[in-house]
């Protein structure tokens, strides 16, 4: 590897925040960190994208933009895979299908911080997020349950998925 | 994992993330959302940062619940839970 090239660089400089802007669209990290690489393979000089890369004026928006085309395209075409199965989701939300229980989405530390902050969420956010996460509840039939309107459904759901989030940061020092 | 260069999401970022995310799983259907969602996911690379921490709490809720479950309904299951947590 030519730590030289000064494409490589600007790649290795912005791996990490192009996986992060990757992810919400593809859906995971891992299918992000392929898609970034497939994005460098695009980018790299030599490939014939790659050479119109060396004339661009804004290499890293350039990156960005191959990232995102190649990103959408995955999600597109999974998409077209899971039709029948994920007909009702947005294209974005596609893959939203949870890891087999034995390969969970947390660390042991993680699950246990989360399953601590929902212990400790405020009594109609906890509810709210479990009608809405788990049951699949509608916002409207939330608002009706606990008789408030579906705005305030909303900012329940919003408050609880915040403070889930943020509990999974506590230890991680900052 | 590889080390991140880019600063965490602000408070701030997180919860206009939340409301996305929200606003998104609230309204499957809707697709006029879209675009509008893309362009703030493309305007900065924190906010896509922000929406990806998110959801990543959100796609774990059941993960966490079945830990609840698992350390016991009872609320001493809770509460061990609980007293493990700094006090706010």
């Amino acid at each position: 590897v030519r730590d030289d090239d000064p494409r490589l660089k600007l790649f290795l400089d912005h791996r990490a925040t192009l996986v992060d802007y990757a992810t919400p669209i593809v859906g995971d990290r891992m299918r992000a960190e392929d898609v970034v690489q497939e994005a460098y393979i695009r980018f790299a000089p030599g490939a014939a994208d790659g050479v119109a890369a060396g004339r661009v004026a804004q290499p890293v928006g350039y990156l960005y933009r191959i990232v995102r085309n190649l990103a959408l395209d995955v999600t597109r075409r999974r998409q077209t895979e899971d039709r029948n199965r994920l007909q009702h989701r947005p294209d974005w939300l596609a893959p939203a299908e949870l890891p087999a229980p034995d390969q969970g989405l947390l660390d042991r530390d993680e699950t246990r911080r989360m399953a601590a902050a929902l212990a400790d969420l405020p009594e109609r956010e906890r509810v709210a997020l479990k009608m809405h996460r788990v049951d699949g509840r509608s916002l409207q039939h939330i608002a009706d349950h606990l008789d408030v309107s579906v705005t305030t459904a909303h900012r329940l759901v919003q408050g609880a998925v915040l403070r889930l989030t943020l509990a999974l940061r506590d230890e991680d020092g900052a | 994992m590889t080390t991140d260069p880019a600063p965490r999401p602000s408070v701030t970022l997180l919860a206009e993330a939340a409301d996305w995310l929200v606003r998104l799983e609230a309204a499957p259907g809707d697709r006029s959302l879209g675009p509008a969602f893309e362009a703030w996911c493309a305007a900065d690379p924190a906010h896509a940062a922000a929406f990806a921490e998110v959801r990543r709490s959100w796609l774990a809720v059941p993960q966490g619940l079945a830990a609840r479950r698992a350390a016991g309904d009872g609320p001493r299951g809770l509460r061990a839970l609980r007293s493990r947590r700094a006090l706010r």
